[in-house]
């Protein structure tokens, strides 16, 4: 997030050039939002070196009805990634436009023929448009453990008809872990692991549980640390996953605004490298 | 099956952004024919799941106007 939250807790990562890559959700600024200079800098800085990777949030590809607005994002994406180098690009699992909602929160899907087809068909035509690999990240949300237990599977066949690649996030499978009791280990083996190319890292919350089945719900915030599973979640991937390429560490803009929240966000990134010298030493 | 898909994500996202509380929406969801041809699929749900999409879109849904 180009904010100035994430501007100070970052200056002085990018100063030593601790940073080697950097990922933009580029359809953030399609609702008009403008970028400061020092963030456009930065993209221009890792588009020429070839390691800025795209992340789209809007798109919907899971969405059963192609909408004009899935279309001129379409458009969009296609002129953005002439602008910019991207090496890849992703997007979300799920849906989230449908009936009178243009955006929402991204929801599980049935996964049955129709979402299959309506997803390969989406894929499609985000390859299309950004001319480079594109790929999936799994989704934290599930309505049922049976979302849990067939996402893995369903998004390998949906990035198998791309030849795409899986962004495996971390914290969204730690709320997995947390809010349906399944084991860590069936979990991950349960996606293409050696579809890999780019893992995510981040922190989230908790909220109440309404029907008392369990002490509380796991929540994909972006708005606090990284908890010390997900780092051991994502020392666990490092081994399993042999085609890695990218490794991010997320956070919610305009949440940092504490300099105790700035030196922990450098705190994780720290951290994160050290796993990454032990897994690649 | 495309259309009977259309219909189940319509009929959800309308209703997890109705403002409607989290036992109107359950009810619904168990009694509404427009989820009929998902029943199984969400006769799966987890109720602390519906309510935190329920929460989620009562704070983000956008309407398309």
């Amino acid at each position: 997030m180009p904010t100035e939250d994430f501007q100070m807790a970052t200056e002085r990562l990018f100063a030593e050039e601790r940073v080697k890559s950097l990922e933009w959700s580029f359809d953030f600024t399609w609702n008009g939002v403008v970028v400061d200079q020092w963030a456009q800098e930065l993209l221009d800085k890792y588009s020429s070196a070839k390691a800025l990777t795209g992340h789209g949030v809007n798109l919907s590809p899971l969405s059963a009805r192609f909408s004009k607005r899935q279309q001129e994002w379409l458009k969009l994406a296609k002129e953005e990634f002439k602008t910019r180098n991207y090496v890849h690009a992703s997007e979300h699992f799920g849906f989230s436009e449908a009936g009178p909602i243009k955006h929402g929160a991204p929801l599980s899907v049935p996964m049955d023929d129709a979402s299959l087809t309506t997803g390969k068909e989406m894929l499609k035509r985000y390859a299309d448009a950004t001319g480079c690999p594109v790929g999936l990240e799994n989704l934290a949300f599930a309505f049922s453990v049976n979302d849990v237990k067939r996402q893995g599977q369903f998004i390998d066949e949906l990035i198998s008809s791309v030849d795409g690649f899986l962004l495996l996030d971390l914290h969204n499978t730690y709320c997995q872990i947390a809010n349906f009791g399944v084991s860590e280990l069936e979990l991950l083996n349960s996606y293409p692991l050696e579809k890999v190319r780019e893992i995510h890292i981040s922190g989230g919350s908790w909220s109440p549980s309404v029907s008392g089945k369990r002490a509380a719900v796991r929540r994909d915030t972006h708005d606090d640390g990284v908890p010390q599973e997900v780092f051991n979640l994502a020392a666990l991937a490092l081994k399993l996953c042999p085609n890695i390429e990218f490794v991010i560490l997320e956070r919610l803009g305009n949440t940092m605004f504490s300099l105790e929240a700035q030196s922990e966000f450098r705190d994780d990134f720290e951290s994160m490298e050290q796993i990454l010298e032990l897994c690649y030493a | 099956d495309t259309l009977k898909l259309q219909e189940f994500q319509d009929a959800l996202n309308e209703l997890l952004a109705s403002g409607k509380s989290y036992a109107e929406i359950a009810e619904t969801l168990k009694t509404d024919p427009k989820f009929d041809h998902y029943r199984d699929y969400i006769n799966e749900f987890d109720p602390d799941m519906v309510e935190v999409a329920r929460e989620l879109m009562g704070k983000w849904a956008q309407r398309v106007e």
